[in-house]
C-alpha cells in the first residue's frame, strides 16, 4: 500500500464510485481516476460488501477498478443509489461499501410566479441527471451546440460573427434591435439614401434565420437591383438566394417558387401572373421589399399584392416613403400594421389639411404612431464623415478605324430596330420589335460594345453572322466582324493608359465585357501594369486571390460589373469607368463599391467615352442634368424613380436612339429626357425637404 | 482561420470517429460513419462535401451548404447534443500547503475583539460541486431561448457563481493527482432542487421584465384595435343612415355590422393570446466538479475560557475561506464571536439576542 494513503484519509472518509460502477456482469469495481497513486497494481485489499460478506479483491490498475469474484452477484447499478467505497482500516487495508439513497427529487413540475407568468419544468430532468458520464471533450460539443441551437433574445445579436466584409455601424445596431424588440420584425426603414438599408435588412434577415425564426424569405426588389441584392446576400451573410431569372428557377416555372426557400425576385415580374398567384398562394416567413416607394399607392396591382402576399415578418426599405400625398404613408403602413393608423378615411381626417395633402396636422401623434412602425436614420445624426466624389470626363478621338466601324455598326442597329415588324405606342417608338433572327436583345448587346471597344463587338457580330436567315445581312455582319477583329488599336485604351501615369494610385477599372477585359489585360500588362482581373466567371478562391492582390502590391483591379456586388473595395480611392453602362443605376452601383458609407477618402471618378457616341451623349445627360457622380449612393434610383416612365432607362434611351432620324434628333430627344430627369431630381430633392420637415429625428431609433 | 461554426462541426465529426479534409477554405470533404451520414441528412456517397460559403457553390454544387436555417446545420446540434449531458472534471490540486495559512485564514475573517484564531487540524477532500445548464424558453408569439448556468456546492448547499469562471482558467480534462477522500456531499436531487430554486429566482426576473414589455405593447396594440375597429362602426353607422329604407341595404350594413362585432372580438382574443407569455424550463447539461479543498479545524480562544470549535473550508484556488454556518442562525458569516456561554456564531445574531458577543 502507498504511504499516501496514511497520509490522505483516515478510517471512516469515503470515496464516491462513478455511476454505474459496474455492470451486472461484470467483476471489477470501478474506482475512479487517481487511485494508481495509493495502490500497487495487483495490490490485495478486503471489501465489506452488503449481502456478501468480506470479499477479497486486488487492484487493476489499468481499469482503475477493484476486481473480485464476489462482486458478481452485486447489484449496484441502480439510479436511485450512489454508492461510496469507505475506509475501514489501514492494516489489513478494508474498505466497505456503502450505499446512499439518491432518489428522485419530489418537486413540483410547474409553478407560477408571483406576476402570474406559469413556468414548467421538463419531466425528463431526472433521467439527464442519472445518465452516465462522457468524456469532457464530447460533453463540451454538447454544450456547444446547445448554446448555437438556442434562440436567444434579442438583446444579443447572434448573427454578428456571421458577417464578412461588413463594417457594422451604430445606427445600423440600433436600427436592427429596435426592428427585432420592438417592432417585431414588420418595419418600414426609410434611412435617408447611403446608411445601409440593405445591411440593416439582411441583419434582421439573418437574425431571424440563425433563430430558426424564418425559413422561407422572399425579397422583391426592382430588376435592375437582383443581381445586385443577390451578390451581396451570398458575400456579406453567407446566405444562398435564387434569383427568379437564374435558369434553373425558370426551368421550374410555378413550382420554382415552392422548391426554393430564398429567393430574389424583380416585383415586376413577381405581381404579373403566372407568378402572382403562385407566390401568393405560398406561406413566406419574411417577405423584403427593397424601394417600397413603388407601393405607395393602394390601388396600383404592386400594393394589392404585396398585400395579399402571406407574411410573418415584413421589410419595406425606401428612402423616401411619400411624395405626393401624406395617405401614402398610410398606405405603407398599412402594409405592416392594419389599423395603426386606423382607416383610410380616419386618417385623412385626423392628419390631412383640407387643399394640402403634404401638411399634416397633429404631426405629433403622427410621428408618436409611426415611431411604432417606421425608422429613420439620417446622415445628420448618425455622426458620420461623408466624402466627396470628384468626377473627370475624358472625352477621346476615335481612331479613323473606330469611327468608320462604330458608324456602320450602329447603322446596322438603328435599321434593324427601326424596320422591324411594327411600332407599339403612341408618339414614340416604343418597344420596337426586332427584325426576326437578330433579337433586340443580341442588337443592344452589341451596340453596347461598339461603345466599349471594337474587339468586344467582333464576337457578337460573328454569332450574329451565323444566325441570320438573310445571306445579305450575314454578309454585312461577317464583313463588320472582320473589321472589328483588325481593328486591335483603341484610343481609348491608349487613353486609360495615359491616365495612369497621370494618377499614380490604386484604381478600379470598370468594363461590362469579358472581351474587353481581356483586350485591356494584354494592353496593362504590356505597359508594365498587370492588373488583377475580376469577373463573374471566376471560382471564388480566384476572386479572393484577385481582391486580396489589388489589397496587397497590385495597382490596379479590372472588373466586370458581374461578381463583385458587396465586395468592400473602400481601400481603394479611384474608379475608371472604361465603359458606361446606360443604366445610370449601374454606374452608381460601381461607383458605390469605392463611394459608401464607410469611405475615408474622397473619391475620383475618371470616365473615358469616345467622341460622338450614344454613350457620350449619355454621359454628357447625366452629368449636365442630374450631377450623376455627386449624387449619393441610392439617389439615381430615386430621380429614376420620380420618372412617369415604366420601362428600364436603358431601353428607354435606346428607343429614343432607335427612333431618331440623325444624331440631331437623338440629341434633341436626349435633351427632353435630360429635362425630364433635371425635374425628377428637382421633384427627389422636395421629397426630402419634406421628409425633413415631417419626420425630422423623431424616427431615429434609440436601440 | 476557421469560424466558431466551422470549427464546431469539424470537430463534431472528429468526435464521432470521422476524419476532415480541407478541399479549400470553408470547404471540406468528411468521411463519417454510415448510420450518421444517414442521420445528418449528408446522403449516401462515403465522402461528403460540406461548404461553408455560399460562394462556394457554384465551384462544388455537390456541396452541403452549412448555415443556419439549414436542416443539416440542425441535424449537427441535435446530435452533438445527444452525445452526452453529463460529465466530471477535476480542478487541480494546488496550493494545498499554503504558507502561513493561520494568517491568511485571518485575514479572511472578522473576529470579535479578544478572539485568537489557531489552526488545527488541516485535511485535503474532494469537494463536490455542480453546475446545471438550463434551457429556459420564453414563450409568447415569439419563442426567446436564454440558457442559464447555475452552480451549486454541495457541502454546504449554496450557489457557486465562481465555478464558470474557475473552469475557463484550467485544463478540465486532467485526471486528479491523488484520489482525496470525499468531503460530505448533499444528495444529487436535493442538489437539483436547490438548483432549481436559484433558476426560478433568475428566470422569474427576466420573465416579468418580458411580461412588463409584452402587458404594455398589449394595452397599447388593443387600445389601437377598439379605436380601429369603433371607426369602422362610425362610417358604417354613416352609411346605414344613408341607406334609408332600402330593406336590402339595411339587412347588408347589419350583417356587416355583426361581422365587424366577430372579428373585434376574434382580434382582441388573438392579441391576448399573443401577448401571453409562459417559460419552459429544461435541464440541458451537468458537470459535477470536483474540487481539492482544505477542511480546516479553527480553534478560536479567548485570553480565559476554552477554546471552541469551528469547521472551515480553505478554497486553494480562489485563496480565500468559505464562509461558515453560523451555528445559530445557520446563515453563512466570516464575523464570529463567542457570547458569554462560550457559544460561537455570528455576531449579528449576538447582537439580536443581546446576548452580545464578548
Amino acid at each position: 500500500m502507498s504511504r499516501f494513503l496514511d497520509e490522505i484519509a483516515s478510517p471512516g472518509d469515503r470515496w464516491q464510485l462513478p455511476s454505474p460502477s459496474r455492470s451486472a456482469d461484470s467483476l471489477a469495481l470501478a474506482l475512479g481516476p487517481g487511485w494508481d497513486a495509493l495502490l500497487a497494481p495487483g495490490e490485495e485489499v478486503l471489501v465489506d460488501a452488503p449481502d456478501a460478506g468480506i470479499l477479497h479483491a486486488r487492484y487493476l490498475s489499468e481499469a482503475c477498478a477493484l476486481e473480485s469474484p464476489g462482486f458478481a452477484g452485486l447489484a449496484l447499478a441502480r439510479p436511485e443509489r450512489t454508492w461510496y467505497l469507505e475506509l475501514v482500516s489501514s492494516q489489513p487495508l478494508t474498505f466497505r461499501l456503502v450505499a446512499g439513497d439518491d432518489p428522485q427529487p419530489d418537486v413540483p413540475t410547474g409553478v407560477v410566479t408571483e406576476k402570474g407568468v406559469p413556468v414548467t419544468f421538463a419531466a425528463q430532468d431526472w433521467e439527464v441527471l442519472k445518465e452516465a458520464f462522457v468524456p469532457y471533450q464530447r460533453f463540451a460539443l454538447s454544450r456547444r451546440a446547445a448554446e448555437l441551437a438556442a434562440t436567444r433574445g434579442f438583446d444579443q445579436l447572434i448573427s454578428l460573427p456571421l458577417l464578412r466584409d461588413v463594417e457594422l455601424y451604430e445606427h445600423q445596431l440600433r436600427t436592427v434591435k429596435t426592428v427585432l424588440r420592438r417592432f417585431r420584425g414588420r418595419a418600414l426603414l426609410c434611412d435617408e439614401v447611403g446608411l445601409g438599408k440593405t445591411v440593416e435588412a439582411g441583419m434582421v434577415m439573418l437574425e431571424l434565420l440563425a433563430r430558426k425564426l424564418v425559413r422561407r424569405v422572399l425579397v422583391l426588389v426592382p430588376p435592375a437591383l437582383v443581381e445586385q441584392w443577390q451578390g451581396e446576400l451570398s458575400h456579406k451573410f453567407g446566405l444562398d438566394f435564387v434569383a427568379h431569372d437564374e435558369p434553373r428557377f425558370r426551368a421550374l416555372e410555378r413550382e420554382a417558387w415552392l422548391k426554393y426557400d430564398r429567393i430574389v425576385a424583380s416585383y415586376h415580374t413577381a405581381k404579373r401572373e403566372p407568378h402572382r398567384s403562385a407566390i401568393a398562394s405560398q406561406q413566406w416567413d419574411m417577405v423584403i421589399v427593397d424601394e417600397a416607394h413603388h407601393l405607395r399607392n393602394r390601388n396600383t396591382m404592386l400594393w394589392k399584392f404585396a398585400s395579399a402576399l402571406n407574411k410573418r415578418y415584413v421589410l419595406l426599405l425606401t428612402a423616401t416613403p411619400l411624395q405626393n400625398d401624406l395617405e401614402e404613408l398610410y398606405n405603407l403602413v398599412t402594409l405592416l400594421q392594419p389599423g395603426l393608423l386606423s382607416t383610410a378615411r380616419q386618417f385623412r381626417r385626423t392628419f390631412l389639411r383640407r387643399g394640402d395633402k403634404l401638411a399634416p396636422r397633429n404631426l405629433d401623434q403622427l410621428q408618436g404612431l409611426l415611431a411604432e412602425a417606421m425608422v429613420r436614420n439620417r446622415r445628420a445624426t448618425v455622426g458620420m464623415r461623408f466624402t466627396r466624389r470628384f468626377a473627370q470626363t475624358l472625352p477621346v478621338l476615335p481612331l479613323p478605324g473606330e469611327r468608320k466601324l462604330y458608324d456602320e455598326v450602329s447603322s446596322f442597329v438603328r435599321a434593324s430596330l427601326r424596320s422591324s415588324t411594327q411600332e407599339q405606342g403612341q408618339g414614340d417608338a416604343r418597344a420596337l420589335r426586332p427584325r426576326v433572327g437578330l433579337s433586340r436583345m443580341a442588337l443592344i448587346a452589341l451596340q453596347k460594345e461598339m461603345g466599349s471597344c471594337s474587339l468586344a463587338a467582333a464576337p457578337t457580330l460573328e454569332r450574329l453572322a451565323e444566325g441570320s436567315e438573310t445571306p445579305k445581312v450575314a454578309l454585312r455582319l461577317r464583313d463588320l466582324a472582320a473589321q472589328a477583329r483588325r481593328q486591335v488599336d483603341s484610343a481609348k485604351a491608349a487613353r486609360l493608359v495615359q491616365l495612369l501615369r497621370d494618377f499614380p494610385d490604386k484604381m478600379v477599372i470598370f468594363t461590362q465585357f469579358q472581351a474587353t477585359q481581356d483586350y485591356l489585360a494584354g494592353v496593362l500588362t504590356e505597359v508594365g501594369e498587370p492588373p488583377a482581373l475580376f469577373n463573374g466567371r471566376l471560382p471564388r478562391l480566384a476572386k479572393e486571390a484577385a481582391v486580396a492582390a489589388f489589397r496587397g502590391g497590385t495597382r490596379l483591379l479590372l472588373a466586370t460589373d458581374s461578381g463583385s456586388e458587396g465586395r468592400n473595395l473602400q481601400f481603394c480611392h479611384a474608379i475608371c469607368n472604361f465603359d458606361l453602362p446606360w443604366n445610370p443605376m449601374r454606374i452608381e452601383q460601381r461607383v458605390g463599391r469605392l463611394s459608401r458609407i464607410g469611405q475615408s477618402e474622397d473619391v475620383y471618378v475618371f470616365n473615358l467615352v469616345s467622341a460622338g457616341t450614344l454613350e457620350a451623349d449619355l454621359l454628357y445627360l447625366l452629368e449636365a442634368k442630374v450631377n450623376l457622380f455627386e449624387m449619393v449612393m441610392g439617389e439615381m434610383d430615386m430621380v429614376l424613380g420620380n420618372l412617369d416612365e415604366e420601362r428600364e432607362f436603358e431601353d428607354l434611351v435606346l428607343d429614343l436612339w432607335a427612333a431618331s432620324e440623325d444624331e440631331t434628333d437623338f440629341h434633341g430627344r436626349l435633351e427632353r429626357l435630360g429635362d425630364e430627369l433635371a425635374a425628377a431630381k428637382e421633384a427627389y430633392l422636395r421629397q426630402r425637404e419634406l421628409d425633413e420637415r415631417l419626420f425630422g429625428d423623431s424616427l431615429v431609433p434609440e436601440g | 482561420m476557421p469560424g466558431s461554426l466551422e470549427r464546431f462541426v469539424l470537430e463534431y465529426v472528429e468526435s464521432v470517429g470521422g476524419i476532415w479534409e480541407e478541399v479549400e477554405p470553408q470547404v471540406y470533404d468528411v468521411m463519417m460513419p454510415e448510420s450518421l451520414r444517414r442521420e445528418l441528412l449528408l446522403g449516401p456517397v462515403e465522402v461528403a462535401r460540406l461548404a461553408f460559403d455560399p460562394e462556394a457553390l457554384a465551384d462544388h454544387p455537390a456541396a452541403q451548404l452549412m448555415t443556419f436555417g439549414h436542416p443539416s446545420l440542425d441535424r449537427f446540434f441535435a446530435l452533438a447534443q445527444a452525445q452526452g449531458h453529463v460529465a466530471s472534471v477535476y480542478l487541480p490540486a494546488s496550493n494545498l500547503a499554503p504558507h502561513d495559512l493561520r494568517s491568511l485564514v485571518r485575514r479572511c475573517l472578522q473576529l470579535a475583539p479578544g478572539l485568537e484564531l489557531e489552526i488545527g487540524q488541516r485535511r485535503v477532500y474532494h469537494f463536490r460541486a455542480a453546475l446545471f445548464w438550463f434551457e429556459a424558453t420564453y414563450v409568447s408569439d415569439e419563442k426567446e431561448q436564454d440558457i442559464v448556468a447555475i452552480g451549486v456546492e454541495r457541502y454546504y448547499g449554496r450557489p457557486a457563481r465562481h465555478l464558470e469562471q474557475a473552469l475557463r482558467s484550467t485544463d478540465p480534462g486532467s485526471p486528479p493527482s491523488l484520489p482525496y477522500p470525499d468531503a460530505a456531499c448533499l444528495p444529487l436531487a436535493q442538489t437539483y432542487a436547490l438548483a432549481r430554486h436559484e433558476l426560478l429566482r433568475s428566470v422569474q426576473v427576466t420573465a416579468h421584465a418580458r411580461l412588463a414589455e409584452l402587458q404594455g405593447a398589449m394595452r397599447r396594440q388593443m387600445a389601437r384595435v377598439s379605436a380601429y375597429f369603433s371607426d369602422l362602426r362610425a362610417e358604417l353607422h354613416e352609411r346605414q343612415g344613408r341607406a334609408g329604407q332600402d330593406s336590402e341595404s339595411v339587412a347588408r350594413l347589419l350583417e356587416q355590422e355583426h361581422a365587424l362585432e366577430r372579428e373585434e372580438q376574434a382580434r382582441l382574443a388573438e392579441l391576448r393570446q399573443k401577448f401571453s407569455l409562459q417559460v419552459e424550463l429544461r435541464l440541458l447539461n451537468v458537470l459535477h466538479v470536483v474540487q481539492p479543498k482544505l477542511k480546516l479545524q479553527l480553534y478560536l480562544t479567548r485570553p480565559k475560557g476554552a477554546p471552541v470549535t469551528v469547521e472551515a473550508i480553505w478554497d486553494p484556488l480562489a485563496q480565500t475561506l468559505e464562509a461558515v454556518p453560523c451555528p445559530a442562525c445557520g446563515r453563512p458569516t466570516l464575523n464570529l464571536a463567542l457570547n458569554r456561554s462560550g457559544q460561537v456564531g455570528c455576531q449579528s445574531c449576538f447582537v439580536r439576542a443581546g446576548s452580545g458577543p464578548t
